[in-house]
C-alpha cells in the first residue's frame, strides 16, 4: 500500500515537473486543436516544436533579474 | 484564426439570454456586465453567496490553526525583534516569513480582491476566449504558479539582501517581509489582474492606454533605459564573481556548449523531450563544475582561464551580442529551461538545508551602520532610502510588472486565479530572497565584509582586508589572516578577498550551510562553485533575453519614424539594434569594471533605483486604473506603496544627485575628481593616477545623467497618474479601459487547495461527456 502512494506521489511529481518544464505542449495544442477545428489536420510535431522556438525570434519574451 | 471563431461564439452566447444562469448577485454595477452563462453547461464559478458563507464560516479547527500561525509567527518576530541573545538561530527567520505570509495571503489579499479586483469567474479570460492551444492556453493554476515564478525570480533577490545585510539583519527582513505584503505582491497582483481584464496587453500599452499620450512615451522609455542599467549590473555581478577564478571561468564557460548541444538534441534528435534535455544538461553541469576544479588545478588550466575583470566583461559583451542575433533554439531557450530546473531545484535544496541545519546567527539586529547617515563600506548612504533600494526584488520589484502583464495573463485560466498567482508568486519569491539574507548572514561577519569592502579600500590583499576590516571597529569582529586564507583554500579560490558583488558571498554561505548536511569542508568548494554557476546561469539568461526584449522595444519606438524597422524579420534591422543595446549596457559594464572607486557599491543602488522606479510606473498605472474603476475608498492599498516607492527612489535619486558627500553624491564625487585634476594632483581618494581620476569624472557623469534621466520620467509618469486620479475623482470615475466581457465556458478552482464547492462543481465537469466540455490544459 505505502508503495503504491509513494509510486503515485512520485508519478504526479513527475508529471507537474513536466507540465512546468513544458514538455505536455503538443498535447495541450492537439487537444485545443481537436475541439477548435477538427476538420482542420493540426500541425505536426515536430513542425509544432520548431514553429514554438521560432515565435520567440520574432516575440523575445522577458526573464526577470 | 481559430480566435475569430471563438470569439463570435462567445457574442452569441452573450446575446442568447437566459434564467438558468448562475444566480449569482451583481456585485457592483460598473462590474457585473450582463453574462449569461450556456444553460447545458455546470456552472463556470462557485455561486458568491456560497463562497462568502464558507469564507465567513469559522470552525473551530480553521480557529485553532489560524491562531496557532498567529502565535508561532508573533514568537519568531519576539526572537528575531526583541530578544537580544550573543546568536538567534536561522529558523525563527523561516518561521516569522512562512507565517506573516500565510497571514497576508489569507487576509490581506484576500481583501484587495474583494475590494479592488473583484474578479468574476463568469467572465472568460484572454487564454480561453483567445485560446490558440500555444500562446493563450487555459493552464492549470499549480503548472501556471511554477511557469510564473520560474519567470518572475532571478538573480535579483540573492544579490540585494546579501548587500543590505551591512546595516544588520532586522532592516532587511523587516523591508523584505513587510514590504512583500503591502508592495511588491500588491504590484505583482494588480498588474497580473488588470491585464488579464485588458486581453493580456502589456505595461507599456496599458501606460499608453490609461496616462495617454506623454505617460505613455515617459513609461515606455523609462522601461527602456531601466533595462539596460538592470542588465549591465548583472552582468557586473557576473565579472565579479568569476574575476581571477579560473574554476568559475571555465564551469560557467561550459554552460555554452553544453546549451548548444541541448538546442542541438531538442531541435533535431528528440523535439519536446524538455525534462528529459534539461536532466542531461543538469548532469553535463555537475561534471563542468566539478571538472572545472580538475582544470584549475592544471598548470596550463590556470594560466588559460584565469583572466582579469575588463577581459570578462568584455567576454560577455561579444558573448551578449551573439547570443542575441541566434536563433533562439539554439542557446536561449535551453538555457532557459536549464535555468528553471537549477532554479526549482536548489531552491528547495536550499529551503530544505536551511530548515535541517539551522545555522546560528550572530550577525547583530542592527549593525553600527544602521544609524550612520554615511552608510556602511559594502554600500553607501543612508538606512533611508539605501536600505530600501538595495533590496530591490524580494520585496517590490517593478521588473515582475513586465512579467505579470504580456505574458502570464495569456494562461490564467480564470479571474479569480490570479491572487494565488500573483500575489502568492511574489510571496514565494520574497521568501527566496529571505534564505539568501539567512544564508548570507551565517558567515563570519568579519569574512563578510572582507569579501563586500571594494578593493579600493581592502587593496586586494589578506593583509589590507584584515587591517581595514579590523579598523573599522565592529564589536565581536576580530578578522584573522587564517581565516581568510582558509576560507579560500576551502572554496578552491585564489582569494576571497573583495569578491563584490554579492554572489561569492551568498554561495559561501551556502556552501557552508550544505557542507553541515553534506559532506563537510572537502565538498565545500564544489557547494560554492554550484552556487556561482547558479546565479551566472540566472544572469546570462536574464541578459540575453533583456537584450532581446530591448532590442525589440527599440525597434518598436524607431520604427514610429522609419517603419521598415517594425518589420521584426528584416535581419539588418534586428542586428542594428541589438548593437546599439548591447553597447548601451556593455558601456555601463565597463564603467563598472574599470571604475576605480569599486563599481558594483556605486552602480548598485542605481539597479534598484531603476527597478523600484519601474514599481512605481507599474503602481501609478494601477492606481489610474483604480481610480477610473470608482473606488476610491480604497485607492490607499495603491496610493500608500506607490508613495512609499516613490518618496525611497525619489530621496535616493535626490541624493545620488544633489548630496555633498562625495561617496553618496554622483555629483560631488565628479566636481572633488575634476577640481583635483584642475589643480594638477596625480592623486585623488583611491585612485592613483590621472587616467583614473578621468575614468571617475567619466563615470560619475554618466551615473549622475542616468540618475537625473530615471527621476525625471518617472516623476512625469506618476504626475500623470496623479492628474488623471484626480479628474477620476472630481467625475466619480473614468473611463473603462478593459476589454469587453465574454462569457466563460470552462471552470478552475482559485487557489492552491480546492475548496468542498469547487470539488463539487468539478464532479459535474467530470461527468460531462467529453466532446462538450472545452479541452483545457492539465497535468
Amino acid at each position: 500500500m505505502a508503495t503504491i502512494a509513494l509510486r503515485e506521489a512520485l508519478a504526479s511529481v513527475g508529471r507537474y515537473v513536466h507540465a512546468v518544464m513544458g514538455d505536455n505542449a503538443y498535447e495541450v495544442y492537439l487537444a485545443h486543436h481537436r475541439a477548435a477545428h477538427p476538420d482542420v489536420p493540426p500541425m505536426p510535431e515536430r513542425a509544432f516544436w520548431r514553429e514554438r522556438d521560432d515565435v520567440q525570434d520574432r516575440e523575445p519574451q522577458g526573464r526577470c533579474c | 484564426m481559430g480566435n475569430d471563431a471563438d470569439r463570435s461564439s462567445g457574442q452569441r452566447h452573450t446575446a442568447r439570454r437566459n434564467a438558468g444562469g448562475t444566480g449569482i448577485p451583481d456585485s457592483s454595477a460598473a462590474d457585473a456586465p450582463v453574462l449569461q452563462q450556456d444553460p447545458n453547461l455546470p456552472p463556470v464559478a462557485v455561486p458568491d453567496d456560497e463562497r462568502e458563507a464558507d469564507e465567513r464560516h469559522w470552525t473551530p479547527p480553521k480557529i485553532i490553526l489560524w491562531v496557532a500561525i498567529a502565535l508561532l509567527g508573533g514568537l519568531a518576530w519576539v526572537m528575531l525583534a526583541l530578544v537580544r541573545g550573543e546568536t538567534v538561530n536561522a529558523i525563527w527567520f523561516v518561521f516569522a516569513a512562512v507565517c506573516t505570509y500565510l497571514i497576508a495571503y489569507r487576509f490581506y489579499s484576500k481583501f484587495i480582491e474583494r475590494v479592488i479586483a473583484r474578479p468574476d469567474d463568469r467572465r472568460a479570460t484572454p487564454a480561453e476566449y483567445n485560446a490558440n492551444g500555444k500562446d493563450y492556453v487555459p493552464t492549470d493554476r499549480r503548472v501556471l504558479f511554477g511557469h510564473h515564478f520560474a519567470a518572475i525570480a532571478g538573480a535579483g533577490p540573492l544579490v540585494g539582501p546579501v548587500l543590505a545585510a551591512q546595516m544588520g539583519y532586522l532592516p532587511g527582513t523587516l523591508w523584505i517581509i513587510v514590504g512583500v505584503i503591502l508592495a511588491g505582491a500588491v504590484q505583482d497582483y494588480l498588474v497580473l489582474f488588470f491585464s488579464t481584464r485588458r486581453g493580456g496587453r502589456s505595461l507599456g500599452q496599458m501606460a499608453r492606454d490609461q496616462l495617454g499620450r506623454v505617460g505613455g512615451i515617459a513609461a515606455i522609455l523609462a522601461t527602456l533605459v531601466i533595462m539596460v542599467i538592470i542588465v549591465a549590473i548583472l552582468a557586473l555581478v557576473v565579472v565579479n564573481a568569476l574575476g581571477e577564478s579560473p574554476w568559475g571561468v571555465f564551469s560557467v564557460s561550459m554552460t555554452i556548449p553544453i546549451a548548444l548541444f541541448m538546442g542541438v538534441y531538442l531541435r533535431f534528435l528528440r523535439p519536446g523531450k524538455i525534462t528529459e534535455v534539461s536532466i542531461i544538461g543538469f548532469v553535463l553541469l555537475l561534471a563542468a563544475i566539478i571538472g572545472g576544479g580538475m582544470v584549475a588545478d592544471t598548470a596550463w588550466g590556470a594560466a588559460v582561464f584565469t583572466l582579469d575583470r575588463t577581459t570578462i566583461a568584455w567576454g560577455i559583451i561579444i558573448y551578449g551580442f551573439i547570443a542575441a542575433i541566434l536563433p533562439v533554439w539554439l542557446l536561449l531557450a535551453p538555457r532557459d529551461y536549464l535555468s528553471t530546473f537549477m532554479k526549482i531545484g536548489t531552491i528547495l535544496m536550499l529551503a530544505l538545508a536551511i530548515v535541517l541545519v539551522r545555522p546560528e546567527i550572530n550577525v547583530p539586529a542592527f549593525s553600527e551602520f544602521a544609524s550612520d547617515p554615511a552608510g556602511g563600506p559594502v554600500v553607501p548612504g543612508s538606512l533611508f532610502p539605501f536600505l530600501f533600494v538595495t533590496i530591490a526584488c524580494g520585496a517590490l520589484s517593478g521588473f515582475h510588472a513586465l512579467i505579470a502583464s504580456g505574458t502570464t495573463p495569456k494562461l490564467l485560466e480564470k479571474e479569480r486565479q490570479s491572487r494565488f498567482i500573483g500575489y502568492g508568486g511574489m510571496l514565494m519569491e520574497s521568501f527566496v530572497a529571505i534564505m539568501a539574507l539567512v544564508a548570507a548572514i551565517s558567515i563570519d561577519r568579519g569574512l563578510y565584509f572582507a569579501m563586500n569592502i571594494s578593493a579600493a579600500n581592502t587593496l586586494g590583499t589578506v593583509e589590507g582586508a584584515v587591517a581595514y576590516v579590523n579598523s573599522l571597529g565592529l564589536s565581536g569582529v576580530n578578522l584573522t589572516p587564517g581565516l581568510l586564507e582558509e576560507t579560500a583554500r576551502n572554496v578552491g579560490e585564489e582569494s576571497v578577498v573583495s569578491r563584490t558583488g554579492g554572489a561569492p558571498t551568498l554561495a559561501v554561505g551556502l556552501a557552508h550551510i550544505m557542507q553541515q548536511l553534506f559532506g563537510g569542508t572537502a565538498l565545500m568548494s564544489f557547494w560554492y562553485h554550484f552556487a556561482i554557476m547558479f546565479e551566472a546561469l540566472f544572469i546570462l539568461t536574464a541578459v540575453d533575453a533583456g537584450t532581446r526584449v530591448a532590442r525589440f522595444m527599440l525597434q518598436d519606438s524607431i520604427g514610429n519614424i522609419f517603419p521598415k524597422f517594425k518589420d521584426t524579420s528584416w535581419t539588418l534591422g534586428a542586428w542594428i539594434c541589438t548593437a546599439i543595446m548591447v553597447a548601451a549596457w556593455g558601456a555601463i559594464l565597463i564603467m563598472g569594471v574599470t571604475d576605480p572607486l569599486g563599481g558594483i557599491n556605486t552602480l548598485f543602488p542605481l539597479f534598484g533605483i531603476a527597478n523600484q522606479l519601474l514599481a512605481a510606473i507599474a503602481l501609478a498605472v494601477c492606481l489610474a486604473i483604480v481610480a477610473d474603476r470608482g473606488y476610491f475608498r480604497y485607492l490607499w492599498i495603491v496610493a500608500v506603496p506607490l508613495a512609499f516607492a516613490t518618496a525611497v527612489t525619489v530621496t535616493a535619486s535626490l541624493f545620488k544627485i544633489f548630496s555633498p558627500v562625495p561617496a553618496v553624491g554622483y555629483w560631488a564625487q565628479h566636481n572633488a575628481f575634476r577640481n583635483a585634476l584642475a589643480s594638477g594632483e596625480e592623486t585623488f581618494g583611491t585612485a592613483t593616477s590621472r587616467e583614473a581620476m578621468e575614468a571617475v569624472v567619466r563615470n560619475t557623469f554618466v551615473q549622475g545623467t542616468l540618475s537625473i534621466l530615471f527621476v525625471v520620467l518617472t516623476l512625469i509618469v506618476i504626475a500623470v497618474a496623479v492628474y488623471r486620479t484626480i479628474r477620476a475623482f472630481s467625475n466619480g470615475g473614468g473611463v473603462n479601459t478593459e476589454d469587453p466581457a465574454q462569457p466563460s465556458r470552462i471552470f478552475g478552482p482559485s487557489g492552491l487547495i480546492t475548496t468542498k464547492a469547487e470539488k463539487r462543481i468539478q464532479k459535474q465537469w467530470d461527468a460531462l461527456p467529453a466532446g462538450q466540455r472545452r479541452e483545457k490544459s492539465r497535468h
